[in-house]
Order: structure tokens, then C-alpha cells, then sequence
């Protein structure tokens, strides 16, 4: 609000004026504003807490898993889920959570197994015990987070083979929530590189690659997914495997990343701010690094983050119709296999638990998409 | 308008052949040689050696096997354009045979699904715009959201969770109940059908249903702030006559647009929804013939499928170009 | 206050308080507005933008969405065929407002190219409302719409019936728009900046269509807009709105003759008229517009206000200075105003003569302070002003037009066909056409941002021309070093994501001419030449107002120190008062710098005001070429004769004497046969159709070329005759 007075002949306007009783949101960057503005919103901030909670406990999953993943408890096969509770048989109140100890027995007619509690066995809870040895980044430790003395804890059951189901979840959740970020990772390369030059070369290469995109896009994926899976070798080890079924989902997903980079292109290309930049001396690598990168960036951090679902949903699936991760190694689509038959989850409901660690993920990553999306949108207010 | 049909027909017919490369492609992608991969099952499967001997050579014949692809190709998609879909070697019979009605349920029950999204989506995402930050608009977004982030084979998985335990069901619900299962196509077989199809229409489309209430509440409530909605209340109509005459028909586009996208997703998501809860349709086949290696019926169903697609994709746009004189003009 | 007016008001607004509700808090966008519309008058609602018209005009028929929007106060009594009716207290009752929309009182909007329904054919929306508010059966109604198409000027109203919006102008889809509007015969038409998006001839035509359809069908009008220029003509009279709230009252005469309030005579000192003296700066207000929520307490125009007391703390009175004409300004107060002590100079002897009104209540206006021209163009004596900067020789930009599957070529747009222009050093080259003529691209071509289809470019910062239409862009990025380049879109010209010492300092950086705390040194030198502080370089842009922005805009364009400045439509998308300021700036750096500029505007008003010589371009094509002041005082062209007869000029009475243009601009991609302005000239000959007029000198002047057959045998109309027809007074009158 301060004037020239070469320009106009007028004296400039007093220190107090209007400028200085600006509000704060005029000082800072482009950046600060849409994460204030991201801020504001309760659930995808909530989200985000979440989701980073679950990426930093499925990393560090052999600390917080009471077990490792393939530990059988031969004893214990099918166990139901084990609540810790604090209140004994006597009504009695306990400051340390404990598990009853359970007695397995076979039901006389359908010769299922049936657990049940025996109350007069108390095994407390134990923060830091010592259990199964684990290795994590080189360092080898036998330290989790929680468990119980002389008592194995099944918060979430055993599966068929006795296997405690929360550490397996933990484990699979590794994988899953990898696959979603290094698949996404390669879309966004992918997407980016052709998205940019699709849109900033135009005319035939652009032709070209837009009906590619839409030849790609036309397949459906899932049976897409399923037919190139074929062409995984299956000898292969399993961390081979991943990685390819990784960048196989990846092919697939990165065409509508492409086309959300390219529409941004073009229209960050005919923005006047391009053509100064090209008064001002720049280059075609300048322009695309300098200017047309950072303006995209955000749309594509949103366009991505709402991909991330898609990609771990396909992992999901291939692997829980056995086209995907193999075992030994554990995904969240390997641990829902189990469920899958009619018979298993009829006796042991708890294999679904896998479901809503995926549904969480899921919905964490859409929530924080949306909240992003709504923060860049500069026609919302302040 | 002619001109408009001709060209989109034009590109249909290039995308469906670069579908039938792609899954060319992707077929003989597999490692290992395709003859001795299918000597080797036909002896596993105790067929005489002779006739093993004559089937090879048929195959050999039939598809230039030993020949450069190009011919191979040329071959292959020859006899998928005059029907035949190839052989299945698992099951020992022409793929066409074993797909028949598996495919017309699953591209009907596709396009089922379509409807079922377009019937219940676009009314609450109209409502949830028309009452933007309303109790209900609030529940259906959250609802919405939710709906986009549930995969259709965990619906399932839930549905069947919930059928077990609650209905105590030992099987799964099917497409049909057990009388009807086997029995002929008739009028009884057909209702009986739709008393069923409704929770798979459900299952399969609750994705899509809810990604696409996200886009109509987003579209009407753009297309309600055009200045052509304020001339049309400074007419002094009602409120119904602006939504549906004027505000309904511009917002619906994008998703009439989408629906060559939606497709996709919904075969995509019938597929696994049968393997899970084993109905009759393509999934559980395609499923088998992966898990069996049996190329020739994987690759016939994918291409199927997608040119069942790319057809539908082009009368959507023709669809579109007959509602909006933007696009019927053009050329 | 609650009886309803007398009779011949069709509309009263008293009092209107409407305010918003956001997260950072509510903002009276419309603080205490009263205003009256009696029948068969037209009164305008002036301000810059922001200030508040369109939510009042549009609370009048309830178009205000609510919630955000809360109706604090007031009443707004409309004449409908039920009596008078307050629409405020029917917002609860939708039926009844419905009842009046379309039927009592109708509007149109600003932007005619998204108000039409894209997909719905022009006949079925005008029937929609007659079938709306009466029982009558399809064909009468039919009838009734292909009689209103006719009555606004649509050529074969029955055709127009099936058409759809993307088929028509934006000229065109106005017209549709006024004919739907008023065929219920409404008694009061809103009008909401009716002709800002469109151009000036389209403009023209548009208000004389107002104009005669107000007398036809005996209708009032409330017509909201930015430029002092539309009302004048048109209205019988103004309130001029700033910040929510009305500042002065009047009829036009009063207002144009004898301003009282400081806004209006800032607005009206602001605009460059076709009668300023070239070259000088115009007398702006200071500052921008400030954000509602910013608003001075008391007086909201006291952060500008030239005559600014202690009292403008205070709310002031609204002052009826004559029966028709009040102002809310202290200056006008006679008790509260003696107590300030800038009011003793201030204010002029009470009740002096006056040639206007003879009521013993007259009080006399208080003129904006004058300040004296800076700089006359004609005291300049360039020396080198004869050796030329910037040549191009028969240039031309043709851009393909594709279609289908195989991108086949069906078409091509002559942006520029063919195109002469010299810029000599020192000088500003004005070039001024409607949108869509190639004014940009030629903008572009010359600094080779776009690649020339055909013809030369020779440019020379060191005095030598050099060829420099094919040389590789690495050599070109050295002439570039020379050019500047400024903008039409504040917003889109600064990239959101760097901040102020990153934009401006980008071409320092590229060319290596510093490096580090350099940059800053020099960005600051740069901002602080443009009139910003040097300290706000770590400022982002969108911490800035559009006019501030055009300024950082014009230090980047300098930051190289180049000789040469393009500046392409600078100020259009700028507030009439920021306006002026960014004009002053351009002249003042263009005098200290020595710069050569091209100034590309659509406004022959701006154009003629900065530019020694003006080339008016039509359709790809120079026109006329001459010295400014040539051009203005003896057009040699009928179409620049038509541009300076379409601008709406500030005085009030004045009607355009000659016909206008008929039509649109054509379809560049098939331009008409022989010259190009046949199609819409009044003077059209059989000859013009087929034979190509060239650009030749006129008559016996040196510096003055035409393209017109007939350039020598016309006798056009200039400026200095039309003003001399209606007196320098009235001229002056809004610097007097
Ligand atoms: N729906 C809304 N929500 C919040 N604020 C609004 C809304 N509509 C208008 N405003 C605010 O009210 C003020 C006046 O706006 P209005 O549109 O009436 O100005 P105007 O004089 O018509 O300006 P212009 O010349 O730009 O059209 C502005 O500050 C604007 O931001
Ligand atoms: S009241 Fe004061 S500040 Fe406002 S216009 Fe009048 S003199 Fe200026
Ligand atoms: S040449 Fe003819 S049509 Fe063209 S401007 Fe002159 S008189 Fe008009
Ligand atoms: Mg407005």
C-alpha cells in the first residue's frame, strides 16, 4: 500500500497503514499456507497421526509383535482371541492387566476345539519382555514390546497353525504398506516424466501418449494384474516376487497420474509466469524444473496420496487370490486367504481381523488426500 | 455428428487392437514353450500319446507355433474375431464353450451394477450438494468416503462373516437357491435370480457407488454456482425445476464421461467378488485358469472383457455426444 | 421507516446492512446503503471492485446465498403488479419471491458467455419463463420469444430459437440474455456490469440497446458498473459505492459537473479520457482498495483521502448538498467540519456563486488537490529519436487449426497476417484493437516468444539492427536481455510458489549479472524504483493486491535494465484508481530509463494517453498507423473512427453521433474478402469486398498511414470535434 512518490506525486502512505495491520497469513509462503489450511482440518489431521502410526509400528512390527510370525503354538491352534482384562474371577482389581489361561478340549458332537478360560490362572502382562529373536537393521535383539510370563498373548487368536494372528498382521503390514509406497513411488516417476513431457511437447508425441494411456486405462485392472502375474516366475524368492508384483501394479497405476501431471502441465504452460520466465532468459529445463515441477508438485502429492490405496488394494487382492506375495512371506491379502474359506471362518471369525487393518490404512490415506486437496483448492477461504 | 460417431468408432476399432497385442503379448510372456507345457499336462492327464501327438500338431497348425509372432499374432486374432477363443487345456474343451454363460452373466450383472450405481449415487450426491453442510450431507460424505476405501472382496469377505455367524449359513449365497441352480434358463430361474442379485449389485458397486456420490456433490455443487443457474432462478422457476432441468443435466456429464472408467473397475470388482463367494460368473474361471496355467482361456477372458469395455465406452461417448450439443457440434 | 414509498419509486432500498460470516470472522460487505429507483429512470451504481454493488443489487431479488450471508438491517421495497412489496421479508417466503423474479423485475449478468445454459437451445430457456408466470399455450409463446429476438437485434430471430449457447458471440448470448430477461415485461431490469466482458464496440451496442429498449418498454434500470464512462451516457443518475457504503448521490450532471465527494473526483481524475494531455500523469488516488475487513473506522476512504481530518475517525453524515445531489464527507458538515483543523483552509466560502442551481442551500465542492503535469510529451526532444530499435517486416503468426484422430490440418488462424512496424528509440508504440485481433501475438512475435510464420524481425539495443527472427534461442536469450516483458494478469504473471526477491531477481540470476546478496541488493534498488519496499522481497505474491503485483511485474521486466519494454495490456485487469497509478509509473520509468516501449491495450482512451504513435490492428492487420494524436483528432480508417466513437466517455449528454459498427468481430480462421472490416464498415463499398485495401500514407501527411479504399475522400470523425461540439467544460469537468 505504499506509493511512489516519483510515480504520482503524493506522499507515501504513513508507517500505520493499512499493509502493517495485514493478517499473518501474508507473510508466508505458498507452502505454510496450504498447511495451515490443511491444519484446520480435524480428520486429516487425525489421519495422518494414524497413518504414521501405523507405518512406524509395521516397521519396527518384530519390536511391537509379541512373536515372530512363524512361532507355532501346536497347543494352541485355533485360539480365539484373548482380551487382557484387569478384573479376576473374585471381581478383584488388578493395576496390571493380565490373560486367563485357557484349557483346550474338543466339542463331542462336531469334535471342533473349544477353549475355554480358566480363571483361577493369572498371567500378568509384562512391558519389555524377552521372546523370540528378531534381527532389524542389522541389530539383533530378542526385546518386545509387550507379552506375558509361562502364557503366550493372542490379542487377535491363532490362526490354523497357531500362529499368533496380531504379530502376523504386524508383519504383513510390512509388506503391505510398502507396496504402496515404493509402487507409488514408481507410478510417480513414471507419471511425472510422461506427464510432463506429454504436456510440454504436445502435438504428436502428446497424441500418442494420451491413447496409450487411454489403451491402458481401458483394461480392467484386477484381471489385468491377475493375467501379468502369469508371467511371474514362480521359483523365484519371495523378496524377488515383491518387488516385481510391486512394479507389475505400478504399470498399471500410473497412467492416471500421467494424465493428472499432464493436464497441470498444460495449464501451468500457458500461465503468463512461463512466458516471463522465458523473457527473463530461461530454458525449457529451467521452466519445467524451476516453475512447472513446484506448481504440479502438490496436485501430484494429492493425486498420489490417493493412489497409495489403489496400489495397496491390489496387493491386497492378487495376493489374497495366491497371485501375489507367496508365503513364507506375510502380507495383509496372504493372512486373508485363511478367511476365504467358508468353513474356516465360520469356526474362527477373527481371521477377518486383517480386513480392517486394511480398511484403517486405506481410509487414512483417502482422508489425508481429500483434507490436502481441499487445502490447495485456493478458492477456499482463510 | 456423423463425422463425431465415425471417428470414435474409428478409435475404438484401433484400441481394440492394441488390446489384442497387449494380451498377446502378455500371453507369451510366460516363460517355457507353450507345446511342451501342454505335452506335458496332456500326459499328466493320461491322454494316449497319439492322440497327444495330433492335438500338438493341431496346435501347431492352428496357431503357426514355431512361426515369427507377427504371424502368430495375426493367426491368433483371426480365429478370437471368428469366435473361437482357443483351447482350453485344463479342462479339455474350447474355451468359448466353458466361458458361454459365465461371460453374458458377468457383463450383465456389470452393467447391472451401473445401474444400481448411477440409481442410488447420483439422487444423494444431488441431494448432498442441493443441502451442502447438512446433517445429511455431512452423514453421506463421511459414508461416501468410507464406501471408496471398503475393497469389494472385504465387503465380501464381510458379507460372508456375517452370513455364517449370524444367518448360520454353511453355504454361500449364490446367484441362485439350490433348485434353480443347474436347472434351465426360464421365467422362475430369472425372478428368482433377482431376488439374489440385489446384495452382489451391492457388494460389487458399493465402491463405485460411493466415489461417485463423491463426484456428483462435487460437480452439482460447481455447476450450482454458474452464472447460468442464477439466470435461471432470476426466471422465477422452483427449486426442482433449476436442479433437474438445468443444473441436473450438466452435472451428470462427467459421470456419464466416467463410465469408461467406472466399467473397468466394476468387472474388476465382480471378478474377485465371485472367486469369494464362488459364483457363476468369469472370476472363478479366470481364477482357475491362472492358478492352472492355462494361458489360452486366461488371455481369451481378459480380451473378452475389455472389448466388451471398449464397446461400452463407445456408446457412452455416443450416449454423451446425444445429451450435450457442446460435443454433438463440434465437428 | 416501515410504510412502503410513495408510488413513483419502483424500487427503495433503505438502509441495506448485509454482512458474511467466514472463518476469520464477519465482514459488512454492505454497510447502511440507500438507494432509490423511480420508474422509468435509469440510475447507475458505481465502484471499484470488491466494494459491495452486486451483493446489494443482488439482495434485491434474493440471489445472495444465506447462509454465508446474513441480512442484518434494512428494507428493500420493489413495485411489483401486487403493489409494493419488501423483498427482504420474503427471502422465508421462496413462492412469492419466485412470483416476482422474471415477471416484476429481471436482471442480467456480467459474464453473458457462462450465463447461458450450455444445453438447453436459446428458445427453449426464453419460453421456460414466459410459460413460468403465464397460462398461455406453447405457440404463442413461441411467438412471443421470436419477437422479443428481434426486438434485442438477433439477426433471423427464428433460427436463433434452435441455436445453442457455444454458437453464439458473447454479443450475441447478451442480447439472448436481455431478451429472456425482459420478456414478461418486467417494470425494473438489474444490470450487473452488463458489458465488462465484452468489447468496446460490443459495449457500445449494448447500451444503446439498454437505451432504447428503457424507452420501448417503459421499463427503470439499476445498472451496476466499474467505468464512470458507462453511466454517463446512460444514466439519468449515480450513486457511487466504495467499501459497503454509498458515498455520493446525484444525477449525472451534478456528479460529472461538480463531484463533491474526494472518491468521485479521484475516480473521475483517474481515468484517462480521450481529452488529457498525452504524456502527463494522471492525478490517482493513493493506495489500493483495502480488504473489507481492513477498512478505516469512521470514514472508510480516509486512508486515501486527500482532505482527511481528525473527525473522519467518526462516521460521517450523509449531506444533502442540493434536492438531488448528497455526499457523505465531513467536508460538507458545517458544524463538525469547522472543528478540524485542515477544514479551515479546506473548505470553500459558503454559498458562493454557482451556475448550476440557484438553491440558497448550494454548497460549494471542494476539487482535489492538483498537481502539475510532471512531463510534456511535446517539451521532449528525443535526439536519437529517428534511428529505430525494433523492425518487422511483413511478419506473420498462423496457427494451424486441427481436427480428429490424425491431428489433420482443416484450417488455419491468421493471427498476425502480414504485419510492418518500426519502434524508434525512446518512443512508445501504442497498439490498440479488439480482443482477438493479434494484438498479443505480435506482442509475443517480437520478443520471440511465439516463432513467426513469415517475415523478419530486426531489433538493436546498441544502436545496430540485427536480424534476430531465426537465430537460435540460446542467442536469442542475450537479446532478451534487452526486453522486458510486463503482463496482463497480475495473478497468473508471478508464480504463487516463489517469493518477491525469486521472481525479480530470476533474470539477474539466469544472465549471471548477480549472484547472492546481490540479488537482494538490486531486487530492492528494483521494487523500491517501483514504488514497493525493499524489505518486502521475502514476501510472497499472494501477499500483495493486483496493482502492487503489476508492479513487481514491472521490476522484473526492468531487472536486466533492458532498452525495449513490451507491455501488453498492463492495466486492464486493474481497478480504474490502481490504474492510473500503474500508468504514472510506466511514463515516469519510461522517461528516467529512456525505454522504448510497445503498449498493447484495447483501450484507445489508455493507448492514445502513454503512446507518441498509435497502429490500430484489425483482424491480423494494421489499419492505420500514425502519430496519437493524428489518429485521434483525424482518424483516416472507419474502424479506428468506430473505436474512438465506442469509448464511453465521462461526459454526460454525450451520444455517439456516427452509426456504429455492425456485428462481431469475424471468425479469424475465415476472415473476410477484400478489407477485412467490410462486413461491419458503414462506408462498405462493392469494391471493399473484393479488393484488398493496402496500407498506404494519407493524403499529404508524412507520418500517417491508412488501409481504406476511400481514406481519402472520408471525412471522419475525431475526438476534438466531438469535444468541441459539447465544450472543453465538460471535458474538464472531472479535473476542474
Ligand atoms: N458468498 C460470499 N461469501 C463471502 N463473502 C462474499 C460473498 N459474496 C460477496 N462477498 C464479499 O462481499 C464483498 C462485496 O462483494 P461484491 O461482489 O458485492 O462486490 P462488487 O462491488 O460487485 O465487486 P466487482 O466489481 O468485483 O463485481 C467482497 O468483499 C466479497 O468478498
Ligand atoms: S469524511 Fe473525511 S476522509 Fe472521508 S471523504 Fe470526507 S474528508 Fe475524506
Ligand atoms: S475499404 Fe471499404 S470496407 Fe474497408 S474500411 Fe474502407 S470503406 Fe470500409
Ligand atoms: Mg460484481
Amino acid at each position: 500500500m505504499e506509493q511512489n512518490a516519483a510515480a504520482n506525486g503524493q506522499p507515501p502512505l504513513n508507517e500505520t497503514g493499512v499493509e502493517e495491520r495485514f493478517d499473518v497469513t501474508k507473510q508466508v509462503s505458498y507452502g505454510r499456507l496450504i498447511y495451515l489450511r490443511f491444519l484446520r482440518n480435524h480428520a486429516a489431521v487425525v489421519a495422518a497421526f494414524a497413518l504414521v502410526l501405523i507405518y512406524l509400528i509395521t516397521l519396527v512390527c518384530p519390536f511391537f509383535a509379541p512373536y515372530d510370525p512363524n512361532t507355532r503354538f501346536i497347543e494352541k491352534v485355533a485360539h480365539p482371541p484373548l482380551l487382557p482384562t484387569f478384573i479376576d474371577a473374585d471381581g478383584k482389581f488388578h493395576l496390571r492387566p493380565f490373560v486367563f489361561g485357557t484349557v483346550q478340549s474338543r466339542d463331542p458332537k462336531t469334535m471342533e476345539r473349544v477353549y475355554t478360560e480358566d480363571t483361577t490362572q493369572r498371567f500378568p502382562l509384562q512391558l519389555f519382555v524377552r521372546g523370540d529373536e528378531y534381527t532389524f537393521l542389522f541389530w539383533d535383539s530378542d526385546l518386545h514390546l509387550f507379552g506375558a510370563q509361562d502364557s503366550p498373548v493372542f490379542i487377535l487368536g491363532t490362526d490354523t497353525q497357531g500362529r499368533d494372528l496380531f504379530s502376523r498382521i504386524l508383519f504383513g503390514g510390512r509388506i503391505s504398506t510398502t507396496v504402496g509406497l515404493i509402487g507409488v513411488a514408481i507410478s510417480l516417476l513414471l507419471g511425472i516424466v510422461v506427464g510432463m513431457a506429454s504436456g510440454y511437447l504436445g502435438g504428436a508425441v502428446d497424441s500418442i501418449i494420451q491413447r496409450g494411456i487411454e489403451v491402458l486405462l481401458s483394461f480392467p485392472s484386477l484381471p489385468l494384474w491377475m493375467a501379468l502375474s502369469l508371467s511371474l516366475p514362480r521359483h523365484w524368492s519371495s523378496i524377488r516376487i515383491f518387488l516385481l508384483i510391486t512394479i507389475l501394479l505400478s504399470i498399471v497405476g500410473w497412467g492416471g497420474l500421467a494424465r493428472v501431471v499432464r493436464g497441470m502441465t498444460l495449464a501451468v504452460k500457458s500461465e503468463e509466469f512461463v512466458l516471463a520466465s522465458r523473457m527473463g532468459g530461461g530454458g525449457t529445463w529451467w521452466i519445467l524444473i524451476r516453475h512447472i515441477l513446484p506448481t504440479n508438485l502438490s496436485y501430484v502429492i494429492v493425486a498420489a496420496t490417493l493412489a497409495v490405496p489403489g496400489i495397496i488394494l491390489g496387493e491386497t487382492a492378487l495376493s489374497f487370490l495366491g497371485l501375489g506375495i507367496q508365503p513364507p512371506m506375510i502380507s495383509w491379502g496372504v493372512l486373508l486367504q485363511d478367511a476365504q474359506k467358508v468353513s474356516f471362518l465360520s469356526q474362527m471369525p477373527w481371521l477377518i481381523a486383517p480386513a480392517f487393518f486394511i480398511m484403517a490404512t486405506v481410509l487414512a490415506f483417502n482422508f489425508i488426500g481429500d483434507g490436502l486437496r481441499d487445502a490447495l483448492d485456493p478458492y477456499s477461504n482463510f | 455428428m456423423r463425422t463425431y460417431i465415425l471417428q470414435r468408432f474409428i478409435q475404438m476399432i484401433i484400441v481394440m487392437v492394441v488390446v489384442m497385442l497387449v494380451s498377446f503379448i502378455i500371453v507369451e510372456l510366460p516363460p517355457g514353450d507353450f507345446l511342451t507345457t501342454l505335452r506335458e499336462q496332456l500326459s499328466e492327464q493320461n491322454v494316449d500319446p497319439k492322440v497327444i501327438d495330433s492335438t500338438v500338431e493341431m496346435y501347431r497348425a492352428r496357431y503357426g507355433l514355431g512361426e515369427n509372432w507377427f504371424f502368430r499374432f495375426g493367426k491368433w486374432a483371426w480365429s478370437l474375431m471368428k469366435g473361437d477363443m482357443g483351447y482350453s487345456m485344463q479342462h479339455n474343451r474350447p474355451a468359448s464353450e466353458l466361458m458361454g454363460e459365465r461371460l453374458s452373466l458377468t457383463i450383465w450383472i456389470s452393467i447391472a451394477t451401473l445401474a444400481f450405481m448411477f440409481v442410488v449415487a447420483v439422487p444423494i450426491g444431488m441431494l448432498s450438494a442441493i443441502k451442502q453442510y447438512s446433517a445429511w450431507d455431512h452423514s453421506f460424505t463421511f459414508l461416501a468416503l468410507l464406501g471408496v476405501s471398503v475393497p469389494s472382496f472385504i465387503t465380501a469377505l464381510v458379507f460372508l462373516l456375517l452370513s455364517v455367524t449370524l444367518l448360520g449359513a454353511t453355504t454361500v449365497a449364490g446367484l441362485f437357491s439350490p433348485e434353480y441352480v443347474t436347472a434351465e434358463w426360464s421365467w422362475a430361474k430369472f425372478l428368482d435370480m433377482l431376488k439374489h442379485v440385489w446384495i452382489i449389485l451391492f457388494i460389487v458397486g458399493l465402491g463405485d457407488t460411493a466415489s461417485t456420490i463423491r463426484v456428483m456433490r462435487a460437480r452439482m455443487l460447481d455447476t450450482l454456482g454458474e452464472p447460468y443457474i442464477d439466470t435461471a432462478r432470476m426466471k422465477g422457476l422452483s427449486g426442482a425445476k433449476i436442479y433437474f432441468r438445468h443444473a441436473l443435466r450438466v452435472a451428470i456429464n462427467p459421470i456419464i464421461s466416467s463410465i469408461g472408467l467406472r466399467f473397468p473397475q466394476i468387472i474388476s470388482g465382480s471378478t474377485i467378488v465371485a472367486i469369494v463367494l464362488t459364483l457363476p460368473l468369469i472370476g472363478p474361471l479366470l481364477l482357475d485358469a491362472l492358478l492352472g496355467e492355462d494361458v489360452y482361456l486366461a488371455c481369451s477372458i481378459l480380451v473378452v472383457l475389455t472389448l466388451a469395455l471398449v464397446v461400452g465406452n463407445f456408446l457412452a461417448d455416443l450416449a454423451l455426444a446425444w445429451l450435450d450439443p457442446r460435443i454433438r457440434f463440434e465437428s | 421507516m416501515n410504510s412502503p414509498p410513495d408510488s413513483d419509486k419502483v424500487l427503495d432500498i433503505r438502509n441495506l446492512r448485509v454482512s458474511f460470516s467466514s472463518i476469520a470472522g464477519a465482514t459488512r460487505a454492505v454497510n447502511g446503503v440507500s438507494l432509490n429507483v423511480r420508474s422509468g429512470e435509469i440510475v447507475g451504481l458505481v465502484g471499484e471492485s470488491g466494494c459491495g454493488k452486486s451483493v446489494t443489487i443482488r439482495s434485491i431479488v434474493g440471489l445472495v446465498p444465506s447462509p454465508p450471508a446474513l441480512f442484518e438491517d434494512g428494507e428493500i421495497w420493489l413495485r411489483t403488479r401486487r403493489g409494493m412489496t419488501e423483498t427482504l421479508s420474503l427471502y422465508k417466503n421462496m413462492k412469492a419471491l419466485r412470483q416476482i423474479r422474471g415477471r416484476d423485475v429481471s436482471m442480467i449478468f456480467q459474464e453473458p458467455m457462462r450465463s447461458v445454459h450450455p444445453m438447453m437451445t436459446i428458445g427453449q430457456q426464453i419460453t421456460e419463463g414466459i410459460l413460468e408466470h403465464e397460462v398461455v399455450d406453447p405457440a404463442e409463446a413461441y411467438d412471443r420469444t421470436v419477437e422479443m429476438l428481434d426486438l434485442v437485434g438477433l439477426p433471423n430471430p427464428p433460427a436463433q430459437m434452435n441455436r445453442y449457447a457455444h454458437e453464439l458471440s458473447g454479443g450475441m448470448r447478451q442480447r439472448a440474455l436481455i431478451a429472456l430477461a425482459l420478456v414478461c415485461h418486467p417494470q425494473l431490469l438489474l444490470a450487473d456490469e452488463p458489458t465488462t466482458a465484452l468489447d468496446v464496440t460490443i459495449q457500445a451496442q449494448i447500451l444503446e440497446l439498454i437505451r432504447d429498449l428503457r424507452e420501448r418498454m417503459s421499463m427503470s434500470v439499476l445498472l451496476i458498473t466499474h467505468n464512470m464512462g458507462v453511466v454517463a451516457n446512460l444514466a439519468d443518475r449515480i450513486s457511487v459505492m466504495y467499501l459497503g457504503r454509498i458515498m455520493e448521490t446525484g444525477t449525472v450532471e451534478e456528479i460529472f459537473k461538480e463531484p463533491a465527494h474526494p472518491y468521485t473526483q479521484g475516480l473521475l481524475a483517474s481515468m484517462p479520457s480521450l481529452f488529457s494531455q498525452p504524456k502527463t500523469h494522471l492525478q490517482s488516488l493513493r493506495g489500493v482498495v483495502p480488504e473489507l475487513a481492513m477498512a478505516p473506522k469512521g470514514c472508510v476512504f480516509a486512508d486515501r483521502c486527500p482532505h482527511v481530518m481528525p473527525i473522519c475517525d467518526e462516521t460521517p453524515p450523509v449531506v444533502e448538498l442540493r434536492a438531488d445531489h448528497s455526499a457523505a464527507c465531513w467536508l460538507y458538515d458545517d458544524v463538525e467540519a469547522s472543528q478540524g483543523p485542515d477544514a479551515v483552509t479546506a473548505r470553500p466560502p459558503h454559498g458562493s456563486d454557482s451556475t448550476l442551481g440557484d438553491s440558497s442551500q448550494r454548497v460549494e465542492v471542494i476539487p482535489l488537490t492538483k498537481t502539475e503535469p510532471t512531463a510534456d510529451a511535446d517539451q521532449k526532444k528525443l535526439a536519437d529519436s529517428d534511428t529505430d530499435l525494433l523492425q518487422i517486416e511483413n511478419v506473420a503468426l498462423h496457427y494451424p487449426i486441427l481436427r480428429g484422430l490424425l491431428r489433420r490440418q482443416v484450417g488455419t488462424v491468421r493471427a498476425v497476417d502480414g504485419v510492418d512496424l518500426s519502434i524508434r528509440r525512446g518512443e512508445t508504440l501504442g497498439l490498440v484493437g479488439e480482443s482477438g485481433c493479434g494484438k498479443t501475438s505480435v506482442g509475443r512475435l517480437v520478443t520471440r516468444l511465439v516463432e513467426p510464420s513469415a517475415g523478419r524481425i530486426h531489433f538493436g539495443a546498441d544502436g545496430r539492427l540485427e536480424e534476430i527472427t531465426h537465430i537460435p534461442q540460446k542467442e536469442m536469450k542475450g537479446v532478451r536481455r534487452s526486453m522486458g516483458m510486463v503482463f496482463q494478469d497480475p495473478l497468473s504473471s508471478l508464480n504463487a510458489r516463489m517469493n518477491i526477491r525469486n521472481i525479480v531477481g530470476e533474470p539477474l540470476m539466469l544472465h549471471g549479472m548477480a549472484r547472492g546478496s546481490a540479488v537482494d541488493e538490486r531486487v530492492g534498488e528494483l521494487l523500491e524504483m517501483v514504488g514497493l519496499r525493499a524489505a518486502h522481497q521475502s514476501r510472497f505474491p499472494h501477499a500483495f493486491s493486483g496493482g502492487q503485483r503489476q508492479r513487481i511485474a514491472i521490476a522484473r521486466a526492468l531487472a536486466t535494465e533492458p532498452s525495449f519494454l513490451v507491455a501488453d495490456e498492463p492495466v486492464s485487469a486493474l481497478d480504474v484508481s490502481v490504474q492510473a497509478q500503474i500508468l504514472n509509473l510506466l511514463l515516469t520509468l519510461q522517461q528516467q530509463l529512456n525505454l522504448s516501449m510497445l503498449f498493447i491495450a484495447h483501450d484507445i482512451a489508455v493507448v492514445r494517453h502513454v503512446s507518441d504513435r498509435i497502429a490500430v490492428m484489425y483482424l491480423g492487420k494494421i489499419v492505420e498507423l500514425g502519430n496519437a494524436r493524428d489518429i485521434c483528432v483525424r482518424p483516416v480508417h472507419p474502424y479506428t473512427e468506430a473505436l474512438l466513437a465506442s469509448i464511453p466517455l465521462p461526459i454526460p449528454g454525450l451520444a455517439t453521433l456516427q452509426e456504429m459498427p455492425k456485428g462481431d468481430l469475424p471468425d479469424p480462421a475465415n476472415p473476410p474478402t477484400g478489407c477485412r472490416f467490410h462486413t461491419r464498415c458503414p462506408y462498405s463499398q462493392p469494391i471493399c469486398e473484393q479488393e484488398e485495401p493496402p496500407l498506404v500514407p494519407f493524403a499529404d501527411a508524412v507520418d500517417h498511414f491508412g488501409a481504406c479504399h476511400f481514406q481519402d475522400e472520408l471525412h471522419l470523425q475525431g475526438v476534438e470535434e466531438i469535444g468541441e461540439i459539447h465544450g472543453p467544460a465538460a471535458a474538464a469537468g472531472g479535473e476542474e
